[in-house]
């Protein structure tokens, strides 16, 4: 909440300006007959020192006046020409008195134009124009805040006429009305307008509350900034504040679930590496481009990379306010605003410290080794293989023989038997316990250095974060170092540059062969497979390689760091009044390197012969990537009011290009582990290679806004994209958006029911593009950087000519190309309300919304003959639609306890309207099909398990059923009765399949409630789906898969068998049923993806000002922050609700416990 | 200094926006920076090699057990589904599209070979290479389909090649005799195939290749009356003689007469008797896995490919004295 001075400041204490004054003066007029003349406030009512009895004219008076303070003073010499002097006695005298004795006796009065500047005029005599005597009331006031702190510089004006001032330093005000029923209004940026009817008052205090609807609420959107209650399209804005005090390190994890149809999913919880992925009201495209274009301080950038605290706001643009961006905003586009310092603001420092624990959540949950060793038994004699565990060269030969040893803790058993040494172990080697730490520390350090004077202002921030990664005596963490400076200053009154600068540098170190070699062996391991041999080596036997062993230290490491510097530099220049003139000129500049060493790995069977070495040759590896970017924009930007009539038009362009890529060196064969540097290999099995690609684009874009009456808001953009991917002929597009909005809460029917604060209706559509490109370097099908033109693929061909020593190389057309293709549309619709009650304290927007992907790129069939693959061209279609809706009630109670709750639902859902007919049906998710949304689960409908011989005799019948099933197996409905379980009959028509919903969440929910009170603070963040079909297609979706790997719990014991006839899930066994019977996607195996997570928990405690003052400490904030704490799902064993491909070898995610402080200096 | 620069602002902004909005459009034109385009290659020799190196993966390998199915000489562990009758016609054929490619990879080469006019005396032998295996392309088809369409250039996805019918299976061979003709013509003898080269494509497999062509076409035209037999089966009769008269060829011998014939995959891999071969290396990388399917069972013959061979006097064993019986 910042005091703004309109008008200018004219620094002038000399004569030798006071021409220059006069030409102004007329100006300064203009602005105290606005209404914001400023009173006779002093802010400092200073006293003055008369040295003597002395007889002073004005003139003298006032440079007595000026030497003393730093009051500045404004006059006609005309004025004080013929002015009288006056006598003053010795003493001390309050500048208000000084001058009022001064320059009444002389016609004078003085009034100020600004904060330190007084300008002295002729008193003006009010006439009275009749008998009548127009009476003044006086009205005197207070006005503060809901804290009791009293709003200097707020503006108190008579309802309907211009006669207003300005509150002073302490709040007071004292203004003269015509009538004593007049209505003041009382405004001040960042609370709720009041309007108080005098009512025969004169002395009357306000409180001011804060604008909880945000109409006053700066909203950035494309090119530029808007005021919320006159946004058109669909814009939500969330304050940085959400992500600070959290023990996040990345700004994604903070934003998961703040903003109505922005969702973010991860895949991952391997620190600085989690894979996050954006999206906007879900899907746009079956191709790449489901993404929302993301910019930072107006240019693209990676959010990874970002210090959270860095943040001030974030806005999304949802709808055809997007299409200002044109070719790429077809999945939204993310505007993130870094946080800048303010004018006149003393410097302050914020120091902000976070250190959290952090414990694995979902770690898989197997059966224990007594549980397997009888679940084997029971599957291998169902399946009529003989059970036994390596026996007899181990020697037990039924069940109770190896469970009488697991219970006795008997040795390990095992047998040299010519090179096979079979091994039994009976005791549970805890792998878990080997691999996983307990807790991992992570903690977060900030300091932000802020300040400002009249012509600059200026911000910096540094932080750094460490996180540890899960595994135990690994190379498993993440480092990240962030710095940024913005700087905003004032070159002249006219020109306003702004440079923003940051540098961001992150390491992460990992295991020489990767994390997810580690779990993946882990999770399929044995649960009794010893850690080492007899002599103490790793063991690897059973052709698992030991994953203890390949996270140690010594193995080798990878480290990756990736740097990144941005350079912003914007420059504002006021043409004339309301034209203003930007530019921007942004440069990039990424740079990473991975590298890598990894040694040879030795095996070892349990007898200590070896088992060969995995892998035989050490490697160092290293890739260097870079990527530059730069970008130029100039636009224009208009803004003008005309009595009822507010017009704003933005026109311009921008250039931007980029060119990446990188090489990579591999050297294999060191002979030596101390020196892992390049070049210590063998130089025959050393491999180079190098990739690069450029892409450029050039855009022209514009937009209109009129607003009538502050109520009625037209607006459309415009935006012309050329890029380097097309042909010529496709290589410019057009993208329009249009919206209007009624604040219906400003007509006059509305406000006499007095029930709305604000009412606002908003409708809006748009084309954007979707230029689907892949800016990887993979052949996909997607549009690649240089798409018309064909390209040959050169590159190494193993066929020996000759004695093959020589490697031949050979050419292939890269793929077939057409100049035909370009960019999808999607036309985007959207309706919205927006709304707020009850003073404010009840808001809340709904949203609806279509998006129609009319020129989708899918893939076409053409004959064989054609002798390639033709390229995708825009003949498919989608359809997304969906709603969004947010819901707040804040208040404020007297006692000083104010709370708020937010809830926020959003859905969206696709259907694939046109594909051209290239459809598989196939049971399980079926990735494109016509008529369906993306990725829709197909299945047979479960009819139970057979149980008697006539049963399964009975079944054997149909067509596609197995003969080898037995009883305990399972049977599905033959639903169209031909005879057969199939998916599709002779005519291409779903025979004995359903649809079982998709993949997506669907019905997306948050809720945020805050609470406050006598310096505690509390929040809660909780975040989930409400509706989500799952089936588990990883390696543990049932027991058994191979039959070696070790089950999950939830099926122990819940499998038929004559012992448990009411069981769920069909019989276990390690036969070819085991696939008939749990890979069918039915009821039996569906798993419900709704869950309900509460992301975040905060509780804080600011220490009371005066325990400070004397420390000189300007706050002190101590806060404890709990990340991903609880979760309710309807997931068991290993599986987490989050992550979206419902398999279970991923990083776990975790749990964070954190304890921080912020102080302020 | 301030002052220049706020009274120049104008200027300062003007030229800003002017940079952007007149700045080149030729700055849009952008060209790959690691991989060659097709419009900048095809303009040295080497280029052509490359080109023609890629056929070379058409050659058939036997990586997977591939065998014969259909020929009745070979079988693997199941029952022969077209022999007993089971056998579904399946929707897509791998060998139909590899066919394809490969005739349009082919097609490509010999075009540019065309145009590229300053080295065509020394790019001719990769344009009979393309042409040989172009030709092999499409007798594979022929064999398989009888008819198909005849694609002899480059198509787009907007030919209407891509419609085209099947073309009769003569004008098909007459096509793959043409192709053939012009690789004898154009390719080196085997002798001057320098040996970093050995496994390229000499005259002497283009003529043998023109023997199977002839044999086959005009066999089939024999006994289906179609066309004219005589033409083709004279043709590879000489074919073969021109083979036999280069002496570039003879028998490999070095193992004895009775181990010659066992060890020909395994010691004689690079003798004389090998007119064309699939080559694998160990140190490429390059791997047959023949010896694993053959030890499961994959690469069985069956009696009929026994009882084609011919006895020492040189007939067959259903007219030659020399065979004894199955028992012997």
């Amino acid at each position: 909440m910042e005091i703004k001075f309109i008008g200018s400041y004219f620094l002038c204490y000399r004569k030798v300006f006071l021409k220059l004054i006069m030409k102004a003066f007329i100006f300064l007029c203009c602005t105290v007959m606005f209404g914001l003349s400023p009173g006779k406030s002093f802010s400092q009512d200073v006293d003055i020192i008369i040295d003597n009895n002395v007889t002073m004219t004005v003139k003298k008076v006032l440079k007595l006046i000026h030497k003393q303070t730093d009051y500045k003073f404004i006059y006609k010499n005309a004025l004080l020409k013929n002015a009288s002097a006056i006598q003053f006695k010795k003493g001390v005298i309050k500048t208000s008195h000084l001058l009022n004795q001064t320059l009444s006796p002389n016609g004078l009065d003085y009034e100020f134009t600004a904060n330190k500047t007084i300008q002295v005029k002729r008193k003006v005599v009010k006439k009275v124009p009749s008998p009548k005597v127009e009476i003044q009331y006086q009205v005197n006031g207070t006005i503060t805040d809901q804290d009791g702190i009293p709003l200097a510089g707020a503006n108190v004006v008579e309802k309907g006429t211009t006669n207003g001032i300005q509150t002073d330093f302490d709040g007071n005000f004292a203004i003269s009305v015509a009538d004593e029923n007049a209505t003041l209004v009382i405004s001040y940026l960042g609370f709720a307008t009041k309007e108080i009817p005098l009512g025969g008052q004169t002395n009357i205090s306000v409180t001011l509350i804060e604008d909880a609807a945000g109409l006053d609420e700066v909203v950035v959107v494309g090119y530029g900034r808007q005021t919320r209650k006159t946004v058109a399209g669909a814009v939500a804005q969330i304050d940085g504040e959400i992500l600070e005090d959290r023990p996040i390190t990345n700004a994604l994890n903070g934003l998961q679930g703040a903003v109505a149809g922005l969702t973010i999913t991860r895949s991952s919880g391997q620190p600085g590496n989690e894979n996050y992925q954006l999206n906007v009201r879900g899907l746009s495209s079956l191709n790449s481009g489901n993404e929302p274009l993301v910019l930072i301080n107006g240019v693209e950038g990676d959010i990874n990379l970002i210090n959270p605290n860095d943040i001030a706001s974030v806005s999304v643009l949802k709808d055809a306010s997007a299409a200002i961006y044109g070719a790429r905003a077809a999945g939204g586009v993310v505007l993130i605003t870094t946080k800048s310092g303010s004018r006149n603001q003393k410097l302050e420092v914020e120091y902000t410290s976070n250190v959290s624990i952090n414990r694995p959540a979902n770690l898989l949950d197997r059966v224990s080794l007594r549980e397997w060793v009888i679940f084997d038994w029971e599957a291998k004699t169902n399946a009529g293989a003989n059970p036994a565990f390596f026996a007899p060269a181990v020697g037990n030969n039924t069940l109770e023989d190896a469970l009488v040893k697991i219970d006795a803790g008997h040795p390990v058993e095992w047998k040299n038997n010519n090179g096979q040494s079979p091994i039994l172990n009976y005791t549970e080697t805890g792998w878990e316990n080997l691999i996983y730490k307990k807790s991992s520390i992570q903690h977060n350090h900030n300091i932000n250095i802020r300040g400002g004077g009249e012509r600059s202002a200026y911000n910096a921030s540094f932080g750094f974060v460490d996180s540890e990664g899960i595994i135990k005596d690994a190379f498993n963490n993440s480092r990240r170092f962030n710095m940024r400076l913005n700087y905003d200053f004032d070159l002249s009154d006219r020109f306003k540059i702004n440079s923003n600068i940051s540098y961001t540098s992150k390491k992460d170190e990992n295991p020489a062969y990767g994390n997810e070699t580690i779990f993946n062996l882990l999770n399929r391991m044995f649960l009794w497979h010893p850690l080492r041999t007899q002599s103490g080596q790793y063991l690897t036997q059973f052709g698992f390689g030991n994953p203890r062993q390949l996270a140690d230290k010594d193995i080798g490491i990878r480290t990756n760091v990736e740097e990144e510097i941005r350079f912003n530099l914007q420059g504002e220049y006021e043409i004339f009044d309301g034209l203003k003139a930007h530019g921007q000129l942004a440069l990039n500049r990424n740079k990473s390197d991975f590298d890598r060493f990894g040694d040879i790995v030795p095996r070892y069977n349990y007898d200590d012969t070896s088992a060969g070495l995995a892998p035989n040759l050490r490697t160092s590896a290293r890739s260097y990537g870079f990527s530059n970017y730069m970008n130029l924009t100039g636009y224009l930007d208009y803004a003008k009011t005309f009595g009822d009539h507010n017009v704003n038009l933005t026109a311009g362009a921008s250039h931007e290009q980029r060119e990446f890529g990188g090489f990579f060196a591999t050297d294999r064969g060191l002979t030596q582990t101390a020196i892992t540097t390049l070049g210590q290999g063998d130089p025959a099995l050393a491999q180079i290679g190098e990739q690069r690609a450029h892409w450029a684009i050039r855009s022209f874009f514009a937009r209109g806004t009129y607003i009538l009456k502050d109520r009625y808001i037209l607006e459309g953009n415009y935006r012309r994209d050329g890029t380097s991917v097309f042909s010529p002929e496709q290589r410019w597009g057009n993208f329009f958006g249009g919206s209007f909005a009624w604040r219906a809460s400003e007509e006059d029917f509305i406000k006499k029911l007095n029930f709305f604060d604000n009412l606002k209706f908003r409708v809006s559509h748009g084309v954007t593009g979707n230029q689907s490109l892949d800016d990887s370097f993979d052949d996909g099908d997607d549009i690649n950087l240089y798409d018309y033109i064909a390209l040959v693929n050169d590159g190494n061909f193993n066929y020996p000519f000759g004695d093959g020593t020589a490697q031949p190389q050979a050419a292939v057309e890269r793929g077939l190309v057409t100049s035909n293709r370009t960019w999808e549309d999607l036309k985007t619709t959207n309706i919205g309300i927006d709304f707020a009650l009850f003073n404010s304290r009840f808001s809340g927007a709904f949203d609806w919304f279509q998006r129609k992907n009319d020129n989708m790129l899918l893939g076409v069939v053409e004959s064989s003959v054609l002798g390639g693959n033709p390229p995708d061209l825009n003949i498919g279609a989608l359809e997304t639609k969906g709603f969004e809706l947010t819901l707040t009630w804040a208040d404020k109670l007297a006692s000083g306890f104010s709370y708020s709750i937010t809830g926020i639902l959003s859905d969206s859902q696709n259907t694939l309207t046109n594909l051209d007919g290239n459809n598989t049906v196939r049971i399980g998710l079926n990735g494109n099909r016509e008529g369906y949304s993306q990725n829709t689960w197909f299945g047979y409908v479960w009819d139970g398990i057979l149980t008697t011989q006539d049963e399964v005799d009975a079944y054997k019948e149909l067509d596609g059923v197995p003969g080898n099933l037995e009883i305990g197996d399972a049977r599905y409905k033959d639903l169209n009765g031909d005879g057969r379980i199939s998916t599709v009959d002779e005519d291409g028509n779903d025979a004995d399949i359903v649809s079982y919903g998709t993949n997506a969440p669907r019905y997306q929910y948050s809720f945020n409630l805050g609470a406050s009170y006598k310096g505690f603070d509390l929040s809660v963040f909780m975040q989930g789906v409400a509706e989500r079909t799952i089936f588990y297609t990883d390696d543990r979706r049932f027991p058994f898969t191979q039959p070696w790997w070790t089950p999950l719990r939830r099926f122990y014991n819940n499998t038929w068998s004559s012992d448990r006839p009411n069981a769920r899930y069909p019989r276990v066994t390690t036969g070819p049923q085991r696939f008939w019977n749990y890979d069918q996607f039915t009821e039996n195996t569906i798993v419900n993806g709704a869950y309900l997570r509460v992301k975040n928990i905060t509780l804080g405690y600011t220490l009371p000002q005066d325990l400070l003052t004397d420390i000189g400490i300007e706050k002190i904030r101590l806060f404890f922050s709990g990340e991903d704490l609880f979760t309710f799902d309807h997931l068991d064993g290993g599986y987490d609700a989050e992550n979206t491909d419902g398999g279970a070898d991923f990083y776990p995610y975790q749990k964070r416990y954190s304890v921080g402080i912020t102080v302020n200096f | 200094m301030k002052k220049v620069i706020i009274k120049n602002s104008n200027r300062i902004v003007a030229i800003l926006v002017s940079m952007v909005v007149l700045g080149c459009t030729k700055t849009l034109d952008l060209t790959p920076l690691d991989t060659i385009s097709d419009a900048s290659f095809w303009k040295t020799q080497s280029d052509f090699e490359k080109a023609a190196n890629a056929f070379y993966a058409s050659i058939p390998a036997n990586n997977n057990g591939f065998i014969d199915l259909n020929a009745d000489i070979a079988s693997d562990f199941g029952q022969n589904t077209t022999s007993s009758g089971n056998g579904i016609v399946p929707q897509n054929d791998g060998g139909y599209d590899n066919a394809y490619t490969t005739i349009r990879g082919t097609s490509r080469l010999i075009e540019n070979y065309e145009l590229a006019t300053d080295i065509q005396s020394e790019t001719a032998r990769y344009a009979g290479e393309a042409r040989f295996f172009r030709a092999w392309a499409y007798l594979g088809l022929v064999g398989g389909y009888g008819d198909v369409p005849l694609i002899t250039k480059v198509l787009d996805i907007d030919s209407e090649e891509l419609q085209a019918p099947r073309s009769p299976r003569s004008e098909v061979m007459a096509f793959v005799m043409a192709d053939l003709d012009w690789a004898i013509a154009n390719l080196p003898e085997q002798n001057a195939i320098s040996a970093t080269e050995t496994g390229r494509i000499s005259k002497g497999a283009a003529r043998a290749l023109k023997v199977r062509a002839g044999l086959f076409e005009g066999t089939w035209a024999k006994f289906h009356g179609t066309g004219d037999p005589n033409a083709y089966l004279n043709a590879a009769i000489s074919a073969a003689e021109e083979i036999i008269s280069s002496g570039e060829y003879e028998l490999y011998t070095a193992d004895g007469t009775t181990e010659s014939y066992r060890k020909l995959f395994l010691d004689g891999d690079e003798s004389s008797e090998i007119i064309l071969s699939r080559r694998y290396d160990e140190d490429l990388n390059v791997f047959s896995n023949i010896t694993r399917w053959t030890n499961e069972g994959i690469n069985s013959p069956t009696k009929q490919l026994a009882d084609m061979y011919v006895c020492t006097d040189g007939l067959p064993i259903s007219v030659s004295p020399l065979f004894e019986g199955y028992d012997t």
